[in-house]
């Protein structure tokens, strides 16, 4: 009887022993997924960036852009998917394009404009989602093909796995519907900018519903072209890192009354287009 | 060791029991170092929380003005219960297991009842994060038609947010409500009948209320905010739709989400239709005049800032959901 | 009526009661599924792994350090989405392993189709040289039952030195330890 009772006593204990031993906790990083990327340092960014402008523009130059272009947007971004950005071209140059890189976001090149004949490239306003903090950076390409870089650190995170929103649903139920309004006064001859406002959800494929699993599906803009009486204004190449209800601030040289024609094409191959009088009314 | 044992086989207890008392020590030390294993953090013990009674038989704990810290449990909503003649309705569990432990600490000093409901008032995560701290009490968890949905497609994205804050396990699984509110209903608690409505998209689209008719006490949650800023996550206009609706209602006291515990109703909504409609009336300014976003942000609402706690950290935000929805206009 | 012998000896009466304390915790611990865990992936995770191993992070370091281990790592990668245009750069930021891990990201969901079975066979024959003695380590993050579902799917196809690593990547993180980036990972076509 004292040999059983020994042995539960022994077993007991190696049992403890063994369930503390093992067990023991290490603290929590359950947002680690968020977290771990949010620990590069400068070094890890400027390697980011290297591969990108290799991915992007292979083996050319991408000279420093002082002069040419700027790029502005909040360093502390209250709202990760709906990051302002704002990109000034008003150097000398002729300016045929511009890049927005998102450094750390998966699809990083957020948008690519070309510049048509009615353009006025010198300032550029979009809304992007921003997933982790990261560099932007935005590149100019002169009429003469040479590349010009300037950047913006932005702190925020989120932007492209935050769940799908009131607004999204909505934007779904009225999706392709579309505004334009002039920001000044039209006068004929004279460069003016206008703000091009689209209904889409753009949904980037990365938004899920935890319990269910199933990840929204994606659902975004592929291509904007705006043209002003049959001659381009701008075309946009665009993904993922686009906001729902893109709003674009762009400038075009009427020369006379006419018409703004907007094609939007998305990844389903949906198609809207719509046209404005400039002036309206 | 032979001591020990002969001790044991013998059925001393005196001679073994300066050993034992050695041993007892030591196994109690192992024992309770090996509980953090388990996920018991070692921390002072958890309280009930105090609670206003702001009406007979209506327990409001009040949430702290903070945002969520390491330090208060992410304890930062109005939670409560009401107590029937058979039964107990939570209002809103809190914003971690924690937090709702301690609520249920509090209904324990205060009834024995069974804790038959717990309402989820809406999505977010310092109101309905602590309701697993209910249940081993299986109760019927009640929400808006639209949370299951909105809780499925946020939960874990709060959860890991929250967890980084907390600490690992202070939030738990996921906790769908099984009682869904279409647009009204009523739920019995013994001779006292909560009548509860679900409205259209407002503070966020899974906003329900409930009106204890017994009191005339509004349980508003965060379709009410006083003195802490209000946060806009679903529709402004709305917002504004549903709080005339609530007006009317035979209510003479709320309990908001974020204040204190109680305010006249309906004059305690005063504060907050007046910066819903400086929201609103700026916002369509700022668009009219051609304001970017990013300009409207820092512009909209300063006339407010010194009336509300919190308005640096939300005021911002409130206007970017704003501008996105008058922008359509 | 006197008392039993476990009433009276202080010590047995607290080392049983510990004993059943520890017996109550564990059953309020998840309990293993019968078959691949089917329900949210995100969440309080079993404690054990029947034919496997449950492993902690000091155990595992000294397990990689002795050598022969085949380390794979089953967590999500990011989704590119589909109709992204065709010169699109999809670059998602290099996923950090456990040195010397191999990533196969589909490899732990409750069911797989037959095509991400094969791969999954193909890499475990591949690092184990076909060896269902081979050490074999399954990881993804901490509460995530990818790792779990990957483990057991190892276990049926013959292994029979599977170590499940529960903490996953945080666990490991948390011990200091140091990681390696992986750009891609290993998919089905």
């Amino acid at each position: 009887m004292g040999v059983t009772r020994r042995l539960i006593a022994i077993l007991a204990f190696v049992a403890l022993c063994a369930v503390v031993h093992s067990r023991a906790t290490y603290a929590d990083d359950s947002a680690a997924q968020m977290k771990a990327h949010a620990a590069q340092d400068e070094a890890e960014r400027a390697a980011r960036w290297q591969d990108l402008q290799h991915a992007v523009f292979g083996a050319r130059t991408v000279q420093d852009g002082s002069g040419v272009i700027t790029i502005e947007a909040p360093e502390h971004a209250l709202d990760a998917a709906l990051v302002p950005v704002t990109l000034s071209m008003k150097g000398a140059q002729a300016i045929k394009g511009v890049y927005l890189v998102i450094d750390n976001n998966p699809s990083p090149v957020a948008s690519h404009f070309t510049f048509g004949p009615r353009a006025d490239p010198r300032t550029l306003k979009l809304r992007v989602r921003v997933n982790m903090y990261t560099y932007m950076h935005a590149i100019a390409e002169t009429a003469d093909g040479r590349l010009f870089v300037a950047r913006q650190f932005i702190k925020t995170s989120g932007g492209c796995s935050a769940p799908v929103g009131a607004d999204t649903a909505q934007a779904l139920k009225d999706v392709g519907l579309m505004k334009l309004h002039l920001l000044g006064a039209f006068s004929a001859g004279q460069p003016i900018q206008a703000q091009l406002m689209i209904r889409h959800p753009n949904f980037n494929g990365m938004q899920m519903d935890q319990i269910t699993r199933n990840f929204t599906p994606a659902r975004f803009i592929r291509t904007i072209d705006a043209t002003y009486d049959g001659a381009a204004v701008f075309h946009l190449d665009s993904d993922i890192s686009l906001s729902t209800d893109p709003v674009i601030t762009f400038g075009f040289v009427p020369d006379k009354k006419g018409t703004m024609k907007l094609v939007v094409r998305d990844s389903e191959n949906a198609l809207f287009n719509h046209s404005f009088d400039v002036p309206a009314g | 060791m032979r001591a020990q044992h002969r001790a044991l086989a013998h059925g001393s207890e005196v001679s073994a029991g300066a050993q034992l008392s050695r041993r007892h020590a030591l196994l109690g030390g192992l024992a309770a170092c090996s509980l953090p294993a388990f996920g018991v953090r070692a921390q002072t013990p958890l309280r009930a929380w105090a609670t206003d009674e702001v009406a007979p038989g209506i327990h409001i704990r009040r949430g702290v003005d903070e945002d969520i810290s390491a330090t208060n449990d992410d304890a930062i909503a109005n939670i409560g219960f009401i107590i029937g003649r058979e039964a107990v309705a939570v209002t809103d569990s809190g914003g971690s297991l924690n937090d709702g432990r301690r609520l249920r600490m509090s209904i324990r000093q205060a009834t024995a009842l069974p804790i038959r409901y717990v309402l989820m008032s809406h999505v977010h995560p310092d109101h309905v994060f602590g309701a697993g701290a209910f249940s081993a009490d299986h109760p019927v968890y009640v929400g808006h038609a639209g949370l299951p949905r909105a809780l499925s497609l946020r939960w874990e994205y709060y959860r890991a947010r929250t967890e980084a804050l907390l600490g690992k396990d202070t939030v738990g699984a996921p906790v769908t409500p099984t009682l869904l509110v279409h647009e009204r209903a009523q739920i019995d608690l013994g001779g006292r009948v909560l009548e509860l409505t679900a409205h259209g998209i407002a503070h966020t689209d899974s906003d329900l209320s409930a009106l204890d008719r017994q009191t005339g006490t509004l349980i508003a949650s965060d379709l009410l905010f006083v003195r802490r800023v209000p946060s806009l996550d679903g529709s402004l206009k709305g917002w504004l739709k549903e709080l005339a609706l609530l007006k009317g209602v035979a209510a003479k006291r709320a309990v908001p989400g974020h204040g204190p515990t109680s305010v006249d109703w309906p004059l305690g909504c005063r504060d907050l239709e007046r910066y819903l409609g400086v929201l609103l009336r700026e916002t369509r300014a700022a668009i009219k005049q051609g304001h970017d976003i990013e300009a409207a942000v820092k512009t909209v609402g300063q006339s407010e800032r010194a009336r509300w706690a919190l308005f640096d950290d939300y005021n911002g935000h409130n206007v970017i959901q704003a501008f996105k929805e008058l922008e359509w206009e | 009526m006197a008392r039993s012998a476990i009433a009276r000896r202080p010590l047995a009466r607290l080392v049983l009661g510990s004993a059943l304390f520890y017996c109550a915790l564990a059953a309020a611990a998840v309990p293993e599924p019968a078959g691949y865990w089917m329900g949210p992936l995100q969440g309080p995770v079993a404690t054990t792994l029947s034919g496997g191993t449950v492993i902690h992070t000091r155990r595992l370091a000294a397990l990689l350090q002795a050598g022969g281990v085949l380390v794979v790592d089953v967590s999500d990668a990011p989704r590119r989405p589909d109709n992204l245009a065709a010169g699109a750069v999809w670059l998602p930021l290099p996923h950090p392993v456990i040195p010397g891990a191999v990533w196969i990201p589909g490899a732990g969901a409750g069911a797989i189709s037959a095509s991400v079975d094969q791969l999954f066979r193909e890499q475990l024959a591949l690092g184990t040289g076909n060896d269902p003695a081979h050490r074999l380590v399954i990881y993804c993050h901490r509460n995530c039952w990818l790792s779990w579902n990957a483990a057991k799917r190892a276990i049926s196809y013959g292994y029979r030195n599977v170590y499940w690593f529960p903490d996953g990547m945080e666990g490991w993180r948390a011990a200091g330890l140091p990681t390696a980036a992986v750009a891609q990972p290993l998919t089905a076509p």
